[in-house]
């Protein structure tokens, strides 16, 4: 936690999160514990209404995002919440803030709140990746666990497929079916892939569960997708390699989701 | 529809209808074949080896069914300009040179075919193409019309110099001793282009205006020959030279240059343009298709180019698709590629037995031809549309045109791409965003529940990255409807604006549509429908329509007389029209001035129509006052139309006339036409018959629902549409009885 204008919010949201997902709250501050910081931490615990016993407190100097990494480690933290900005400035996108930064190697999952809310507010649709990707599964399982724990109305499964998969090339009225045909036949592979995933999963009753298949380049089709759908969260997987600062200017997957978030964010890490 | 084959099966099936259209095609080729060549600086053989060779390769192995292969309007520059840089001034060493870069761009061109490359042409933004053409059509009548007027050697340093230059060759006409038959014959060739379109003759419109002109400088020959006692006053320097012996027009390409800078240039250049030309053209006629077929680009790219290779090796020009040819194709019921196969074979036909003919045309008569086309691709109309797309258009249209007027074809269309990249960057919100994104993808194409196909593009949507958008539009089935949506883009130019258009009539040809929503937010740059949007920002508001012009003050008078709403705007769905045979071959662009009315019962409406036949370059826009009928019951489908001695060919087919008992004077004027004959017996009663015999002429048709009915050529005056509005009424009324 930081003391921005937005701290109370966020404040309140983690709380909210802990509480629905019955789980323990820690907060850590990087910088030093004086007595001016925690008197300020002690105003913001007493207005958001959490009891400090328990709450666990940690303060440690250093590079925030490193801080962060380290404790999260250490404290085999389950969820590490985040605020973030939408869009970053020109500067801002290339340099990197904290929350982009750890997203870009993430120590365990991870909750970016983009317009963290005082008062409790429903979470009304959550996109989901579906990538043919072992940490998919993975993924796909928590994003239900917590869209089931906040009651969320609509639940899709967005399949990202590359285009360069459907094998025959426009040309004319007749290739042109043929494709059409052999991305049908994609889509439906697709679909019942994610089904196999989806259907033992518990699912709330209110909760409506969709699949789409989109096609286009993977991670930013997704992010896209979110935006145009008015989505309040999305769950993506964790990046395989650190992402660097090249990724940045030849963006991929989740780099594109990072340049311009469309909403909440969720990575979840395999851990 | 029956399924339309090719190759032999297609012969089969309608062989006869496409020797038809290859022939008429064929008189236009001709002339303009030796014309190309001639004012390409290459042996007027040239033209014809491109147009043979170009039908042969392309009617077999080209990918589009109704386009016709040739020496192209656009190449004449290029070739003329590597002719005189490779042949440092002596024109035939260059035409050799010239001959190998031929070759090697038409391997190039075979190239992209294969590397699917097709596409790229759709880059060029539309202003830098238009500002490109219009350069080309410049030049053209900068070269040609001192040669249409029999003034020969008049040079100048650059291209603008020269057509300052044409005062003074007037000039000289005007003061010359003797008569100037040269000038006189290159000035009816002028009129013939010019006004051809204007006749409505069905005689005189039964031979295409370019063999007319053929037609006319042979006879003028003949004159001579036959009937005058004075000598044939045109001496051999002004007429076409074309070898008697045709072997001698075979001339082998001089690949010695090709280490040289300037080889290079050609070699780009005539790729570069010849692509261009080939594949907005291809474009343009797949609009014209009746049958609404899709040309395979890439597969015509390769023949093409192997066309070029052909044509090249063996002294002909590069072989590219034209658009003026394929309209008149298409107009005459073309079906497959053998169309273009026959022209090809006429032309020869005529070359080889009409040598003697052929070589009595003068130079100033083709040169006329050529300076009409010109005209087409630089005229005033063309000055006026681009200020009308927006000022920022039409600052890309003239830096585009004059830098290629001063510094050829490459690079003007590369300072025309940078400054339309630089205006948009001007006319941009968040200049630093867009330099972060412009090369991400910026598309999602997905399928809603209800199997609705939505297309949603983001930030910025320009030149840059329309091929992009394109490839997803490309990937919509036939069947298949499409919501585009921009709301979440700051910028859309001009071009994907003007593409997106093209697409809407794409989607209804093949009866499904294309819905483009999101931009209501947005502001443009100019009322032009193509005018680029970009965010709206607080202050700005949305302009309205301008002041009314008189005519339109004078219908609105008219409308409050006849209690009928009026509405000046323009607009764009006119699902109504496209059901009459009328607009078949036709693109409606938009109706404006729309009166609504009823009359007992019977719905009324009366608007301007304007719509186009052809495409681009051979576009002849039209401009109709049309009154339709919609009563409440079905109709017969019909077609009323004036009794006319010699009616153009492709009308011929069809249905009979179909005569009423007991009318003779009614069955003598008018020509009936419908498939069910009884249906239309039964309707035209007595009352309507006398109705029709007793009234002025104005043609009719009826879709089964409504009824259309026209006059002339043109927009009405106000009293013509008074008259126009009564005779409908006066024909509902009887229609009741």
């Amino acid at each position: 936690m930081a003391f921005s204008p937005r701290a109370e919010a966020l404040l309140c949201e983690a709380k909210r999160i802990s509480e629905r997902l019955e789980s323990k709250l820690t907060l850590i501050h990087a910088g030093a514990k004086t007595e001016i910081t925690e008197q300020k931490v002690n105003v913001l615990l007493k207005k958001v209404g959490l009891d400090k016993a328990l709450v666990k407190l940690i303060w440690q100097e250093g590079k925030p995002e490193k801080v962060l990494s380290l404790i999260c480690a250490a404290e085999k933290v389950d969820l590490l919440i985040l605020g973030a900005i939408k869009h970053e400035n020109f500067f801002k996108h290339y340099m990197g803030s904290v929350a982009r930064k750890i997203s870009r190697s993430p120590p365990c999952s991870l909750l970016l709140i983009t317009d963290p809310q005082l008062r409790t507010h429903a979470l009304r649709k959550v996109v989901i990746n579906g990538l043919e990707h072992p940490k998919t599964k993975n993924t796909i399982e928590k994003a239900c666990d917590f869209a089931l724990a906040f009651n969320v109305k609509e639940i899709t499964v967005v399949e990202e497929i590359n285009p360069r998969e459907i094998k025959t090339k426009i040309d004319d009225n007749r290739s042109l079916e043929l494709a059409y045909h052999e991305r049908a036949e994609l889509q439906k592979k697709e679909d019942t892939r994610i089904f196999k995933i989806l259907n033992p999963l518990p699912i709330g009753p209110q909760t409506e569960v969709s699949v789409r298949c989109v096609f286009g380049k993977v991670g930013y089709s997704i992010s896209h997708y979110a935006e145009v759908k008015k989505a309040s969260l999305l769950v993506m997987n964790s990046p395989d390699n650190k992402l660097g600062i090249l990724d940045r200017f030849f963006p991929h997957d989740l780099e594109y989701v990072l340049s311009d978030m469309p909403c909440d964010l969720m990575i979840v890490h395999p851990n | 529809m029956a399924e339309l084959f090719t190759g032999i099966k297609g012969f089969k099936q309608s062989g006869f209808r496409n020797l038809l259209s290859g022939f008429v095609v064929s008189l236009i080729a001709l002339p303009l074949a030796l014309g190309l060549a001639i004012a390409s600086g290459v042996p007027p053989m040239a033209g014809i080896i491109a147009v043979v060779v170009g039908g042969v390769v392309a009617s077999v192995l080209g990918g589009s069914n109704v386009t016709i292969t040739g020496p192209g309007n656009g190449l004449v520059v290029v070739v003329l300009t590597s002719v005189v840089a490779l042949g440092d001034g002596n024109l035939l060493i260059g035409y050799t040179y010239t001959l190998a870069a031929i070759v090697c761009s038409g391997a190039l061109i075979t190239l992209l075919g294969f590397l699917r490359l097709g596409n790229l042409a759709d880059f060029f933004p539309s202003a830098t193409i238009q500002g490109m053409l219009s350069a080309i059509g410049l030049i053209i009548i900068a070269k040609q019309i001192h040669v249409m007027l029999g003034e020969s050697g008049v040079e100048a340093a650059n291209n603008l110099m020269l057509l300052a230059e044409t005062p003074k060759s007037i000039l000289a006409v005007i003061r010359s001793v003797k008569i100037p038959w040269v000038a006189i014959i290159g000035a009816i060739s002028l009129g013939v282009m010019a006004f051809y379109s204007k006749i409505r003759n069905s005689v005189f419109q039964a031979i295409p205006a370019p063999f007319w002109i053929v037609v006319i400088a042979i006879g003028f020959y003949y004159y001579f020959e036959w009937i005058s006692v004075e000598e044939f006053p045109i001496s051999t320097q002004f007429l076409i030279q074309i070898p008697s012996n045709i072997r001698e027009s075979f001339v082998l390409a001089d690949f010695g240059k090709w280490k040289e800078i300037e080889f290079l240039v050609a070699v780009v250049s005539i790729t570069l343009i010849a692509t261009i030309e080939s594949l907005l053209s291809i474009k343009a006629v797949d609009k014209l298709d009746v049958y609404k077929r899709r040309s395979n680009i890439n597969k015509d790219l390769k023949a093409l180019g192997l066309a070029t290779v052909f044509s090249g090796l063996i002294g002909g020009l590069p072989v590219v698709a034209v658009i003026a040819r394929s309209s008149v194709n298409v107009n005459q019921g073309a079906t497959s590629r053998w169309a273009n196969f026959f022209h090809a074979l006429f032309v020869l036909l005529f070359v080889l037995l009409f040598t003697n003919l052929l070589s009595k045309i003068p130079l100033s008569a083709l040169a006329g031809i050529l300076v009409f086309t010109g005209y087409k691709l630089a005229s005033p109309a063309k000055f006026k549309q681009m200020y009308q797309f927006g000022k920022d258009q039409f600052l890309i249209f003239l830096v585009t045109l004059i830098a290629t007027l001063l510094f050829g074809l490459i690079n003007g269309i590369a300072i025309g791409i940078t400054v339309t990249f630089l205006v948009q960057f001007y006319l941009m919100e968040d200049r630093l965003e867009f330099l972060r994104t412009f090369t991400r993808p910026n598309t999602l194409l997905y399928e809603e529940e209800d199997g609705s196909l939505h297309l949603s593009v983001k930030g910025h949507s320009s030149f840059i990255n329309y091929l992009k958008l394109k490839e997803k539009l490309d990937s919509i089935p036939a069947n298949k409807s499409l919501v585009l949506d921009f709301s979440l883009t700051t910028f859309v130019d001009n071009s994907v604006m003007e593409h997106i258009h093209h697409y809407k009539e794409d989607f209804k040809k093949k009866n499904s549509s294309l819905e483009v929503i999101g931009l209501d937010i947005h502001d443009s740059t100019s009322s032009h429908p193509f005018a680029a949007r970009r965010m709206m920002k607080l202050t700005s508001f949305m302009k309205n329509g301008g002041m009314l012009t008189a005519r339109q003050q004078r219908l609105k008078e008219f409308s409050k007389e006849v209690s009928w709403r009026f509405k000046t705007n323009s607009v764009l769905e006119l699902p109504m029209l496209e059901g009459f045979p009328f607009f078949k071959r036709k693109t409606i662009d938009h109706a404006y001035n729309v009166f609504k009315g009823e009359y007992r019962g019977v719905k009324m409406k009366l608007m301007d129509v304007e719509f186009y036949e052809g495409e681009f370059i051979a576009k002849e826009v039209h401009k109709h006052t049309v009154l339709i009928l919609s009563p409440p019951f079905a109709i017969p489908r019909f077609r009323l139309d004036k009794e006319r001695i010699f009616d153009r060919i492709a009308g011929m087919a069809g249905f009979e006339d179909i005569d009423i008992e007991g009318h003779v004077d009614f069955s003598r004027r008018f020509k009936l036409k419908g498939k069910n004959v009884q249906k239309i017996k039964a309707f035209f009663s007595n009352e309507i018959v006398l109705f029709f015999e007793s009234h002025p002429y104005y043609h009719l048709e009826s879709d089964g629902k409504n009824i259309l009915i026209l006059k002339g050529n043109r927009i009405l005056s106000i009293s013509e549409v008074k008259a126009l509005a009564m005779y409908g009424k006066g024909l509902i009324k009887k229609i009741l009885k």
